[in-house]
């Protein structure tokens, strides 16, 4: 796999998972410590962590806990002799993680394949996956190209439709593979946010429209604080479908108060998502000729 | 029948066709209609080379083991390690463990994932597993991330190791602070291969597929 990094954090280095993992081609940063594990997730992008328990100066459950507030999606491994019945989760009872234990013959092969395999199919992630997530990943992959700016005609879109609603926010979201990306908005300046954090997410589940009417009713929402920070009382979404059939994202309206939406609004938002994927969809085809001619 | 070059999990008299490995099912239907004998019955190891590692969170290791055995049957669902975090601390055999609180999904998880590994290093290829019930660590934990990261991680490894894992929910059990049971089935429907449903229907016990068998997706008497 091209690209993937994996903090391997270990009191006894010589001795960790970073050679494991080293000598069958996976690069590793290291850390010795606690706090030099949660520099080195601060400064760098890694895409798996793999953690000893007992540390000097602290548990690997705190580095878990660490990379579950700052990159919630990343796969976490504790790689220890220690049993289970002996690491202290009293401070830690919802992190989830995969147990390895490091003193046995083939731990170092079993351990590359394990994360290998949890990257690929992101094997942590607090939220549910659509069957055909990788072949949608790839359909969004298409729309990522060098001068496919559509900032101005997003927000634009999100102004018309927040206008015909009336509704404080609209915007259009594509869900990445762990991030909503804002393409365009109204009413709210966001960029992006944590896939786990978002209602599209779970949107891109649905062959339908997605109403929430009250998030503090809905048991996926309740208690998602970043949800509740902003303000977020209800929402609705459609998804945008490309001509493949994948769902790359949804055009959503959000009301910071409870509200309901009639099956014919309803039907309108679906026809406003479809009319901005076809819209996404021709820009990129126009730009890709472009770039095919030049 | 035998175990080809494609792992494959069979469930004895349940009218429901052997799966491949990886597969993960959800089973959903009331508690006092039959839940928990259909789910022992798809546990129970139908091949000598299999083992069993469960949760329960709804009854203890003892009870959930002698229930295991009488809905298994004679011959079948021999000795399994479970991870008891239903509060009930009589703990079976050397094979289980305990956590105290259903809400210590950390602990929960790391004792599973040590006890399905210790039965890969004693030589077990093809392994079962399941959840009784995923309700009770709904009601106990503060946000669904935390649930959806626990399933998500299970199924995952399930997949990884050519396993079979089973997970049981009753839409009608209290799930505490997050209401409908019904809703949380439906959406955790989306993790899973498979949806097995469980009815009674005019004094029948019934099931249904959703994703396992093609076309068997009409209502089908069972007997537990």
């Amino acid at each position: 796999m091209s690209g993937m990094r994996v903090l391997c954090a270990d009191p006894d280095g010589s001795a960790g998972p970073a050679t494991a993992l080293d000598g069958i081609g996976i690069p590793t940063v290291e850390s010795e410590t606690v706090d030099g594990a949660k520099a080195q997730l601060d400064e760098t992008d890694v895409d798996c962590l793999v953690t000893e328990y007992e540390f000097p100066d602290g548990s690997g459950l705190e580095l878990v806990d660490h990379v579950r507030e700052t990159a919630p999606d990343t796969p976490c491994i504790v790689f220890t002799e220690t049993p289970p019945t002996e690491i202290d989760t009293a401070r830690f009872e919802g992190l989830i993680v995969e147990y390895m234990r490091k003193g046995m013959p083939d731990a170092g092969d079993r351990l590359g394949a394990t994360v290998q395999d949890l990257i690929q199919y992101s094997g942590q992630v607090g939220y549910l996956l659509p069957d055909n997530e990788q072949e949608r990943l790839a359909a969004l992959e298409r729309y990522d190209l060098d001068g496919m700016d559509v900032g101005e005609w997003a927000d634009r879109i999100s102004t018309l439709v927040s206008n015909h609603f009336d509704v404080p926010v609209a915007f259009v979201g594509l869900v990445d593979e762990e991030e909503e990306n804002f393409l365009g908005c109204h009413g709210v300046d966001w960029d992006s946010l944590n896939r786990e954090d978002t209602i599209c997410t779970h949107t891109v589940l649905e062959e339908e429209t997605m109403v929430v009417e009250d998030i503090t009713d809905d048991h996926r929402f309740q208690n998602n604080d970043t949800l509740l920070s902003l303000g977020i009382r209800s929402y609705a979404g459609a998804n945008m479908d490309d001509s493949t059939g994948h769902t790359i994202g949804s055009l959503c309206l959000i009301d910071y108060e409870p509200r309901e939406y009639t099956d014919e609004e309803l039907a309108d938002l679906q026809l406003f998502a479809d009319e901005a994927v076809e819209q996404l969809e021709l820009r990129r085809e126009i730009l890709a000729a472009r770039e095919e001619s030049q | 029948m035998s175990l080809s070059a494609t792992t494959q999990y069979d469930f004895g008299d349940v009218p429901i066709d052997a799966v491949d490995g990886g597969t993960s099912i959800l089973v959903s239907g009331p508690r006092d209609g039959g839940l928990e004998e259909l789910f022992h019955s798809l546990l129970a190891a139908a091949e000598d080379d299999e083992g069993v590692v469960a949760i329960t969170s709804d009854d203890g290791s003892r009870s959930f083991e002698r229930a295991h055995r009488s809905a298994a049957g004679l011959g079948r669902g021999g000795d399994i390690g479970v991870v008891d975090c239903s509060g009930d601390s009589g703990i079976g055999t050397d094979d289980d463990a305990a956590v105290a609180d259903p809400s210590d999904l950390t602990a929960v998880n790391m004792q599973f994932s040590a006890l399905c590994d210790e039965l890969r290093y004693d030589g077990t290829e093809h392994l079962r597993t399941g959840l009784l019930s995923v309700s009770p660590l709904c009601a106990a934990c503060e946000d669904m991330r935390d649930v959806y990261r626990f399933v998500q991680n299970i199924t995952s490894r399930t997949r990884r190791n050519d396993g079979l894992f089973v997970c049981a929910i009753d839409p009608e059990a209290d799930t505490g602070q997050f209401g409908d049971g019904q809703n949380i089935a439906a959406g955790l429907e989306k993790a899973f291969a498979g949806h097995v449903e469980l009815r009674r229907e005019g004094g029948r016990t019934e099931i249904r597929t959703d994703g396992l068998d093609a076309g068997a997706d009409e209502w089908q008497r069972v007997t537990l």
